[in-house]
């Protein structure tokens, strides 16, 4: 009998491949770039039209609200911050997704990452789009947001750098430009392999535009990795500050609920689980609509789907930590705040937070469930759906039982808000449909990387 | 005017460094290679410098570092023209270099954002890409599937013919000449 079988074999072949169906450089340059090519399939027109449209409600939304005010949204004199936030905390969650793929993961030479850090950056992009139109319109007076900027001004007056607001607005303009860069310089050689395989004239021009008339030389290379080193190792603290600045919105207030050092590292685990959430759910819809099963295979879902798991249990821990420091601190107010998450008038938001965020990702304990994708994909919309919530607890609950009960009052956001939101969706799919007629959905050069080592170990084992 | 190139094409990474050491055993000057990837060793094969990026970043970022500091203190305690005292006092909050923990975030956000920028601008100065209607490429394979290798005949004591007959002692899968303008 022979005895286990790990000692003969090489450490490769105990990987599972990153790249399936034996692909030489070819074919995946032919794979990646040819879909750009040729017209759009149907499934992509009905995904386009769709999300489209909501893009067009949340137009007309955010018009009116801008011409009329925000008197338009359920705000009232308890609850300031509510729906707006609660979306503008979401989408800079789903954005942290994509910079741990690309910077992260990177760092920690996780291989299975280049054949999806070029759609999760994506993400990220479109994603703090999104966050950032919402404490736009929040201003009131969107058209004055430079006042966030320090510039001599004629009221004497400078921002006050104290503000975590003001924090905010650095952090996030900052994140949402090195992500842009960070994105871009990756893109420069795929630019240059559709410009030198583009046969229209317009279409040549508009690459080599894109391309910076890229060669693909030894040193440009040798810059390129090292840049792409040195942005990823600024962006991986980067990304840890975003949400953990953000955090402090809320952090460094008075509010129950609100009042916890425990935010900073709760916002970030919680922005990167929705983040591989809203990445498992585009990437299988971008699958469907392009065939690119050998680069994203079971395997590349399974490391994500272990991600959330991870990134879940975290979530589930601050839930319980906070429960308990509230019950321990002996502090009334802050405990009040939480019984009243779990039993007051809001319960069933608490609740699906709870379901969604920490039951149903339990399922992933089984490869079974892992590998599947109809299944990963329902929880991955859970998931969206929970994280959602938990902002909204956040954001909500705290805010709307305040110290004195006679200004205890109820939300309930307005058509316009919940328009809004839909709006959001649509902005981000459009962007990110748009994206994949235009740029390599699939980092073409660094999977290439992968495959020809691939071949090269496939042609060494086979010389044995 | 125009250069005579010599070109060789191959299939793989492994071949190309192969040429690369069979051509520098020979003292003969490689004018440039152009690879679809970055290929591992490729820069030490070729015998070029590490990259001065990093370095230049570095001093940008804490230059960064520092203005950010300086500029939030000093807003914080004077008012243009910078004559006047007039500190900001928010809620009884420190001001000037008392103030300097509430004002590590930005700190922090403006050396990321100086770093990251100055490392791009760097590198696409340095490698001359810059946005162009065209663009002049040796051989159009090299952003697909081939390893380019290019000798300038200027560059080497040796006529056409013996380079080309110098590319075919190496595992080259195809050997051209070639003229570009310049």
């Amino acid at each position: 009998m022979k005895k286990f079988g790990i000692g003969n074999m090489t450490q490769h072949s105990l990987r599972v491949p990153l790249v399936t169906g034996g692909k030489t450089l070819k074919d995946i340059t032919n794979d990646i770039a040819g879909p750009l090519e040729g017209k759009p399939n149907k499934l992509w027109y009905i995904f386009f039209v769709t999300s489209a449209l909501a893009l067009l409600l949340g137009v007309i939304s955010v018009a009116y609200q801008i011409a009329t005010g925000i008197g338009t949204w359920g705000l009232n004199k308890t609850i300031g911050w509510a729906f707006d936030i609660t979306n503008f905390v979401f989408w800079v969650g789903i954005g942290h997704a994509g910079t741990l793929i690309s910077a992260i993961l990177l760092l920690f030479r996780q291989k299975w990452r280049n054949s999806i850090n070029r759609s999760a950056e994506a993400m990220t992009i479109f994603a703090v789009i999104c966050a950032g139109i919402f404490p736009g319109i929040h201003l009131g007076r969107p058209w004055m947001f430079f006042w966030f900027l320090p510039h001599p001004n004629g009221r004497e007056l400078w921002v006050n750098f104290n503000s975590p607001l003001l924090w905010d607005f650095f952090a996030i303009s900052t994140y949402f430009t090195v992500s842009l860069v960070f994105w871009y310089i990756g893109m420069v050689p795929d630019f240059g392999a559709l410009r030198d395989r583009a046969t229209g004239k317009i279409r040549k021009m508009a690459y080599s535009l894109l391309s910076l008339s890229w060669t693909g030389s030894a040193k440009d290379w040798q810059r390129h990795e090292i840049v792409s080193l040195v942005l990823a190792a600024i962006a991986t603290p980067l990304v840890l500050s975003v949400h953990s600045i953000v955090s402090t919105d809320f952090a460094t207030s008075v509010i129950p609920g609100w009042h916890t050092t425990i935010f900073p590292p709760y916002f970030v685990a919680g922005a990167i689980f929705s983040g591989f959430a809203m990445v498992i759910t585009l990437m299988i819809i971008v699958n469907k609509i392009f065939p690119f099963d050998n680069y994203i295979t079971n395997y590349h879902y399974e490391q994500m789907a272990k991600v959330i798991l991870l990134t879940g249990m975290l979530v589930g821990v601050a839930y319980s930590t906070e429960f308990f420091i509230a019950w321990f601190s002996g502090n009334k107010f802050e405990l009040y705040a939480f019984i009243n998450r779990a039993l007051g008038p809001y319960w069933w938001a608490y609740w699906s937070m709870v379901s969604c965020n920490v039951l149903v990702p339990q399922i992933l304990w089984f490869k079974k469930f892992r590998t599947n994708i109809t299944i990963l994909f329902i929880l991955s919309i859970f998931v969206n759906i929970g994280m959602w919530f938990e902002r909204f607890v956040i954001i909500v609950i705290s805010l709307h039982r305040d110290y004195l009960t006679s200004s205890w009052a109820m939300y309930y956001p307005s058509w316009i808000e919940i328009f809004t939101l839909i709006g959001s969706f649509g902005l981000f799919f459009t962007l990110f449909l748009i994206f994949t007629r235009v740029a390599p959905y699939i980092a073409m050069s660094e999977v290439k990387d992968i495959a020809a080592k691939l071949n090269r170990k496939a042609m060494k084992e086979g010389a044995h | 005017m125009s250069k005579k190139l010599v070109v060789g094409v191959y299939d793989d990474e492994h071949s190309l460094i192969v040429a690369i050491k069979h051509i520098r055993a020979k003292k003969i000057k490689i004018n440039n290679v152009y690879t679809p990837y970055p290929i591992h060793g490729l820069d030490h094969a070729l015998g070029m410098r590490r990259s001065k990026l990093p370095k230049f970043t570095f001093w940008v970022g804490a230059t960064g570092f520092t203005s950010a500091t300086l500029m939030q203190v000093g807003l914080h305690t004077f008012t243009l023209p910078f004559n006047l005292m007039n500190p900001i006092n928010v809620g009884g909050k420190p001001w000037g270099f008392a103030g300097l923990p509430a004002f590590v975030p930005i700190m922090f956000e403006i050396m990321v954002l100086s770093s990251a920028l100055s490392i791009v601008a760097g590198f696409l100065f340095r490698s001359k890409l810059f946005p162009s209607l065209s663009c002049n490429v040796v051989d159009i394979r090299a952003t697909d599937d081939k390893m380019i290798l290019v000798i300038d005949l200027e560059d080497v004591p040796m006529d056409a013919h013996a380079v080309n007959q110098l590319l075919k002692e190496t595992p080259a899968t195809e050997v051209y000449e070639k003229e570009v303008a310049l």
